[in-house]
């Protein structure tokens, strides 16, 4: 009896030690995943509080509720459900459709976030390989044009029949807004994936930077061409392997061309881009592809602090200038 | 660019979570609180028979294969060691997890979408190389898997 007595007082004052123990500043390894706008997103960190992580997510789903074409209410559907009326929109979208417009400008068109009409007649991500109607979709590349995006102060208007998709920059934004948060937080150390755009805040507590590996482009997922650095900032990585699917013995994947509204047929595989903002690196990686090697570099060439590596069909890679930092030898 | 799905996970990492979630549990059975488990969510098959939810191994491993659903813990594995895991809903998903003791990777999923079987495997070469990082996810089941090591 007296023993038991003992002994429960015992753990009593362990399970006390214990929790205090937790409470320590120590930061620890922890790891969140969730599911947003068709992506899943895993959150690693350095940190002491679990619940941090729990709130990062929580904001990846308040941008959701803004920039998802799909979610009714959002920024993006009150937009394109407007019939030509402006529409009043939150600095957030604002930002990104200027970074669009830059980089649709920069890149000649390669890149639209109008590109809806066009991208909505696609399904890759079913498993069902079937093509849309040829004319229809000629005819719903027509209605593919950035500069029809009209904005005046916080207000955006768009031609009726027109429709606005921010999947291809949106998953940048939100990475980006992710890390700032994190970094609020008082996060100094953390590895974030949103799809294929990697973003991290400093290096792995031993000082060393983190690795991204590059997708070997004809072999299993998990299987790696390249071996990336990053130093604390964005790796973006757009592949024709990622979403499609075969018909014909023809592959037909996710980069679309805004002006054919048919997936970018060239001698590339995938781009990946080196950035500090991920907004830019996800744009970029998709301009990029659809320009080609020699344009896109040119294009990533202009732009101080980007760097980028083409992987082609025939596994030739192509670096920008300044990429050899980022690239280790695997 | 589509709907919610509200499934997020958060580990904690380290021997300190073991000590702790042992001795929380020594102390609410000691003060005679403890409360009885709530039924499990999914029906786990180890190695093709019913898991008797005792620990898989006790083998030193610097990396374990943590399985949850709905965030729930459902079943860990040291990475080392070759096992079948099938985890078996009662709406009749089914995610058919394999480790081969050097990588870890969905074989075969009666989803939707094929995703989880997509991402390949996790190995210790790619783990901190994947864009997932250690992590399969399998949305439309909500099972998470995840190699981490202590």
């Amino acid at each position: 009896m007296r023993n038991a007595r003992v002994w429960a007082l015992a753990l009593a004052l362990l399970c006390l030690v214990s929790l205090a123990g937790c409470g320590g500043a120590e930061a620890k390894k922890q790891s969140a995943v969730g599911f947003y706008l068709d992506t899943v997103i895993t959150l690693t960190a350095y940190v002491d509080d679990p619940a941090v992580l729990e709130d990062a997510l929580a904001e990846c789903g308040r941008y959701e509720r803004l920039l998802s074409r799909t979610v009714e209410g959002s920024d993006v559907w009150r937009v394109n459900h407007a019939g030509g009326e402006p529409v009043e929109v939150s600095a957030d979208t604002l930002s990104i459709l200027d970074a669009a417009r830059q980089v649709s400008e920069r890149s000649g068109g390669a890149f639209d976030v109008t590109i809806a009409p066009v991208s909505t007649m696609w399904d890759f991500t079913s498993g069902a390989a079937a093509l849309p109607d040829a004319d229809a979709l000629r005819a719903a590349a027509e209605r593919v044009d950035y500069r029809q995006v009209a904005v005046d102060g916080s207000a955006v208007t768009l031609p009726a029949g027109m429709m606005i998709d921010l999947g291809g920059i949106a998953k940048g934004y939100i990475a980006d807004a992710v890390k700032a948060y994190l970094e609020g937080r008082g996060v100094t150390s953390a590895i974030l994936s949103f799809g294929g755009n990697i973003v991290a805040i400093g290096r792995k507590p031993d000082g060393t930077p983190w690795k991204v590996g590059i997708q070997d482009i004809d072999r299993p997922t998990g299987a790696y061409m390249l071996v990336a650095r990053n130093f604390g900032g964005s790796t973006v990585t757009s592949g024709i392997y990622e979403r499609g699917f075969e018909l014909d013995g023809t592959w037909y994947h996710h980069i679309l061309d805004p002006a054919t509204g048919w997936p970018v047929q060239n001698e590339l595989a995938s781009v990946t881009i080196f950035s500090e903002s991920s907004m830019w690196g996800d744009a970029l990686a998709t301009a990029a592809f659809a320009l080609g090697t020699e344009k896109g570099a040119e294009l990533i060439e202009e732009l101080p602090g980007v760097e980028a590596v083409f992987i082609a069909h025939d596994r030739s890679v192509t670096a920008t200038s300044g990429a050899e930092e980022y690239l280790m030898e695997s | 660019m589509d709907r919610i799905h509200g499934f997020l996970r958060l580990h904690v990492q380290g021997r300190r979570r073991v000590a702790l979630a042992l001795l929380l549990a020594a102390c609410l059975c000691a003060s005679g609180c403890a409360r009885k488990a709530p039924a499990p969510a999914a029906k786990v098959l180890l190695d093709g028979a019913p898991w008797d939810g005792e620990p898989v191994s006790t083998a030193a491993d610097d990396l374990r294969v943590y399985v949850t659903l709905d965030g729930d813990a459902l079943i860990d594995l040291p990475f080392g060691e070759a096992h079948a895991v099938e985890i078996v809903q009662a709406d009749g998903s089914v995610n058919a997890l394999r480790l081969t003791g050097e990588a870890v990777f969905m074989e075969h999923a009666n989803c939707e979408n094929q995703d989880c079987v997509q991402m390949g495997e996790v190995t210790r070469d790619n783990l901190e190389l994947r864009v997932m990082g250690g992590f399969i996810v399998c949305l439309p089941h909500r099972v998470s898997v995840e190699v981490r090591g202590e």
